[in-house]
């Protein structure tokens, strides 16, 4: 029978009398007529006519029909009657979807969805199928299957450790039913927490799938859900000779205070524990110092009886991460200038890292390996003393140009014959730069050259601002090489006095960097090797733009690492070495989180027709019983063909005479 | 090859095609009418007319020296003689002159500048000093008297660029052209005078002196004498913003009256003043303007 979608609008049905008034009483709609004066002109009674012939009758009657298939097509008609089942079909069938996402491992999700799901099993009229889904883990037991196979696997089923996405569910669900089956049925069973569910859309009703979602792990009053604690960050870092200092930072989701305690445990035993007290929605640190000793890894433990206990431990390493390397590129044949150079840069570089977790440590294999060409060498930054004659012989300079290419940093310093240098750099492109001739020498031990002010833009400025820099001005040059037309591409971080360079710095798009100083660091060059600010001063400029961070990788479950062979799969928490390096899983902290999504939030993702209850069975459906055929496009036809219909017949007849432009309502 | 008579000649819907004014000027005047000015007066003038042999005897100053240096031979070149007679054509550009009804060939406005162009073109080739005024909303045109070919280009030139449009102001306008006539002069109005039966008399006092004639050539559509046709049609004012919904069928007697009442009112008006009066519509052949132009200004001439 034919029903309303929206009976409001059949009170349009008053419209009906509109086209009764229209048509007795319309009036001749005059015409606009410009005219040069109207002062011979008086306003008249226009004639007003009615229809009164039967032809205008029928018009009228098809007005009446026009307006009331107008007001039956805003009313929403259509066709329902109830659904006949099909003889023909498979009957019904029903797909029951866990979510096994590490949440539902907290708040008894995971045990109340086994419950849930051996009852559907056990009570499904036709044929059930089941399927779990987290991140990328999407085991299936297709439908049809034993009831028995199927309460098994339900019974074996356990929370996964990657962060959950609920989205790889709908793309999964249509394949999972039959052709022919006259009813498709997905129940799904989940947390429906925030992080996995945002921007996951389940409107299946295209497919022919009634959508059910049951919430679980929703807590009670005596296991709220926001009452959780999570330690959500840890690190590990140096803290004096052969001690480290472990950090955690422990989040509190509920709004009321709480205290808990926090435990450090190496080597199996309880080594410190500590008491903290995390006020309502907020985090709190706490730290325990250990001395370095033989055990490599600590487990960090936070003792409560939360409902949500996976993410209340983490392990880390105690080891520190290797070394920086830096190594030494010279003349074989070494004179007292290029030992005092190398002397004092390789202090300077030792100690500019620390005896744990930032060390530089000199290389002379790595050094050995990059001038023998192989491409594989560690070395993060090469210096090459007094450039000569002695580097074309070797045939260093291919080697030394892949290095800068492929992110290396170099330091070069001239060689006695400051030409040889020059010659060197210009013809290979490194930098480009005209050399006037070396000024200064013994004659100016008592008047030395001197640094100019730094430059707002150089790469200095920052490091030598205020005191800090006093000691660099006082740096004494008795003899540099003067540099002059250097290009746009390279950085003059330091200058003399009358603006000359003492020091170029080149980056390149690698990220690799060349740094070239217009002297040699020795006494009878500058004393700047001697000076405080020479280690600041090189770091500076040998710093790579994006630096390196040296802690051990940290990932999370479902995450990789590398690639081909070499590559890593996080499975689960916890710390493991792989390919020489020491990694660290940590529980995703999206998970730890106790929002889920509100009632209205899942109507929506199920195409607006979700009613979710908040235990159990209360249907999300998305599809009726009965049948329900819309006849709105056959009403809009209709519409189209009465407006049609009168369009023309109420046309102006182009036989009557003195009646242009006069339309008629 | 059918033969153009000269009725077809002088219907304004087929010249109203011909969008040069000089061309429209010469068809009019000189393929439609000829004759119907008096020949060229020979003599001394700015306006070269023609050569001709020179006879012995005659004055030096006559003989073109430079076709006798190129030819050996003695021509003497004829001017054209002035008149001293002015000429001066007022024109009304207001919006109301835009006015074209469904009938008529063409609007008002182009209708007067037809006939003033053919006026020029008389004066032009009888010698006479011919100026333009065409105003509506404010001066639009003031061409001062002057005789020649060129004089005439510019007044056709300026007639091909007005464009109807604007309230007219007849007082204020009327004003600053009376204070700028030349002497002696002829001067032909063209307008459609709404609304001016007692103001323009009054303006035109200066023609009841014998230096001065004026002829008056109002200029109307069918329509606005009978209504245009429709049951019911609401008037819009072409200068101002009022509008009146009637049927022409109803008020069309009374309309008819009124407006032969102001006519006969302009007319008596203006005849008080010596000023002579004529009422031409959009689909009256030009000739009969032609005539009564060339008739006042013979008369002035003497």
């Amino acid at each position: 029978m034919i029903e309303f979608g929206q009976p409001a609008a059949l009170w349009t049905g008053l419209a009906i009398g509109l086209p009764i008034l229209a048509h007795m009483a319309y009036r001749r709609i005059t015409e606009r007529h410009a005219f040069p004066s109207l002062r011979f002109i008086t306003p008249s009674q226009i004639p007003r006519t009615g229809r009164k012939t039967p032809t205008d009758i029928a018009l009228l009657l098809l007005r009446i029909l026009l307006f009331l298939a107008i007001m039956l097509l805003l009313a929403d008609p259509y066709w329902s009657g109830s659904k006949l089942p099909d003889q023909g079909a498979n009957g019904k069938e029903l797909l029951i979807a866990v979510d096994t996402s590490p949440s539902m491992g907290g708040w008894n999700g995971i045990n109340q969805a086994k419950e849930i799901a051996s009852a559907m099993i056990q009570q499904a009229e036709g044929k059930a199928g089941l399927i779990s889904f987290g991140k990328s883990s999407l085991e299936e037991w297709s439908v049809g299957g034993k009831p028995e196979t199927l309460l098994d696997a339900v019974s074996g089923l356990s929370h996964g450790w990657s962060r959950g996405d609920a989205q790889v569910l709908a793309s999964q669900v249509a394949r999972q039913f039959g052709e022919n089956s006259s009813q498709k049925k997905l129940a799904v069973i989940s947390d429906f927490q925030r992080s996995d569910w945002q921007s996951v859309n389940l409107n299946l009703q295209a497919q022919g799938v009634e959508v059910e979602m049951i919430r679980v792990g929703a807590g009670n009053e005596t296991m709220s859900r926001f009452d959780n604690r999570s330690i959500v960050e840890s690190k590990v870092v140096p803290a004096g000779p052969g001690k480290v200092r472990i950090w955690a930072v422990v989040r509190n989701w509920s709004d009321k205070k709480a205290t808990d305690l926090l435990q450090l445990v190496i080597g199996g035993e309880v080594q410190e524990e500590q008491k903290i007290t995390i006020a309502a929605l907020s985090s709190k640190q706490a730290q325990f110092i250990v001395t370095s000793s033989e055990v490599s890894q600590a487990l960090i433990r936070l003792v409560n009886e939360d409902p949500m206990q996976l993410d209340n431990q983490r392990t880390v390493w105690l080891k520190a991460p290797p070394p920086k390397h830096f190594g030494f590129w010279h003349n074989t044949t070494t004179d007292e200038s290029t030992d005092n150079e190398k002397n004092f840069l390789r202090t300077a570089v030792e100690s500019a890292g620390d005896s744990g977790w930032n060390r530089w440590e000199e290389s002379e294999d790595n050094a050995n390996e990059l001038r023998m060409a192989n491409d594989d060498s560690k070395l993060e930054l090469l210096m090459v003393l007094g450039l000569g004659n002695w580097f074309e012989e070797e045939g260093l300079a291919e080697s030394f140009t892949s290095y800068l290419n492929g992110g290396g940093v170099a330091v070069v310093t001239p060689a006695e014959i400051f030409s040889e240098t020059a010659s060197i750099i210009r013809n290979y492109e490194w930098l480009n730069f005209s050399f006037v001739r070396v000024e200064g020498g013994a004659s100016r031990v008592r008047d030395p050259f001197r640094i100019g002010a730094l430059e707002e833009n150089s790469i200095l400025a920052d490091v030598f601002s205020g005191k800090a820099g006093r000691d660099l001005y006082l740096t004494s040059f008795r003899k540099f090489g003067i540099l002059k037309q250097v290009d746009e591409a390279t950085a003059i971080p330091m200058k003399d006095r009358e603006g000359r360079p003492l020091a170029l710095v080149k980056s390149f798009s690698s990220g690799g960097k060349l740094v070239f100083f217009p002297f040699r660091m020795n006494t009878s060059w500058s004393d700047l090797p001697l000076r405080t600010s020479f280690l600041p001063l090189l770091m500076e400029l040998t710093k790579k733009n994006k630096t390196e961070d040296k802690a051990w990788p940290i990932l999370e479950p479902g995450e990789q690492l590398g690639v081909g062979e070499n590559q890593f799969l996080a499975e689960r928490p916890g710390v493991f070495r792989h390919a020489g390096k020491w990694l660290e899983v940590v529980f995703p902290t999206a998970e730890s989180t106790p929002d889920t999504l509100v009632e209205d939030e899942i109507k929506m993702m199920t195409g607006g027709l979700g009613n979710p209850s908040n235990d159990v069975r209360e249907k999300v459906s998305s599809s009726v019983d009965e049948e329900r055929n819309s006849l709105w496009l056959w009403f809009a036809i209709l519409v189209a063909s009465l407006l049609t219909i009168e369009m023309i017949w109420s046309r102006p007849h182009a036989s009557a005479e003195n009646k242009e432009g006069v339309s008629h309502a | 090859m059918v033969a153009t008579t000269d009725t077809e000649l002088l219907d304004p819907a087929h010249l109203s095609r011909i969008e040069d004014f000089s061309l429209l000027a010469k068809v009019v005047v000189d393929g439609a009418m000829p004759g119907i000015h008096r020949s060229l007066r020979q003599g001394r003038g700015t306006e070269f007319f023609q050569y001709r042999p020179y006879d012995p005897g005659e004055d030096l100053k006559v003989v073109d020296w430079k076709v006798y240096a190129k030819r050996e031979e003695l021509v003497a070149k004829t001017f054209q003689e002035d008149t001293n007679f002015n000429l001066f054509l007022v024109l009304d550009t207001s919006a109301s002159m835009g006015y074209q009804g469904e009938v008529s060939g063409c609007t008002k406005l182009h209708y007067a500048s037809m006939l003033v162009a053919c006026f020029a073109y008389l004066a032009y080739r009888q010698g006479d000093r011919v100026g333009l005024f065409a105003y509506g909303q404010e001066v639009e045109q003031w061409i001062r008297p002057k005789s020649g070919h060129a004089h005439f280009g510019r007044i056709v030139n300026a007639l091909s660029r007005l464009q109807a449009g604007g309230v007219n102001k007849h007082e204020a306008m009327w004003d600053q052209l009376v204070g700028n006539m030349p002497g002696r002069s002829t001067v032909v109005f063209l307008s459609d005078f709404l609304e001016a039966e007692d103001i323009l008399p009054e303006r035109l006092r200066f023609a009841l002196s014998s230096r001065y004639e004026a002829l008056c050539l109002q200029v109307l559509d069918r329509e606005e004498e009978k209504l245009p046709s429709g049951d019911a049609l609401r008037f819009v004012e072409m200068e101002g913003t009022r509008e009146v919904s009637t049927s022409p069928e109803v008020i069309r007697d009374e309309f008819s009256n009124r407006m032969n009442e102001f006519k006969d009112t302009l007319e008596r008006n203006l005849s008080s003043v010596s000023a002579e009066f004529e009422s031409l519509y959009t689909d009256q052949d030009l000739g009969h303007a032609l005539r009564r132009f060339l008739g006042v200004r013979n008369r002035n001439v003497g």
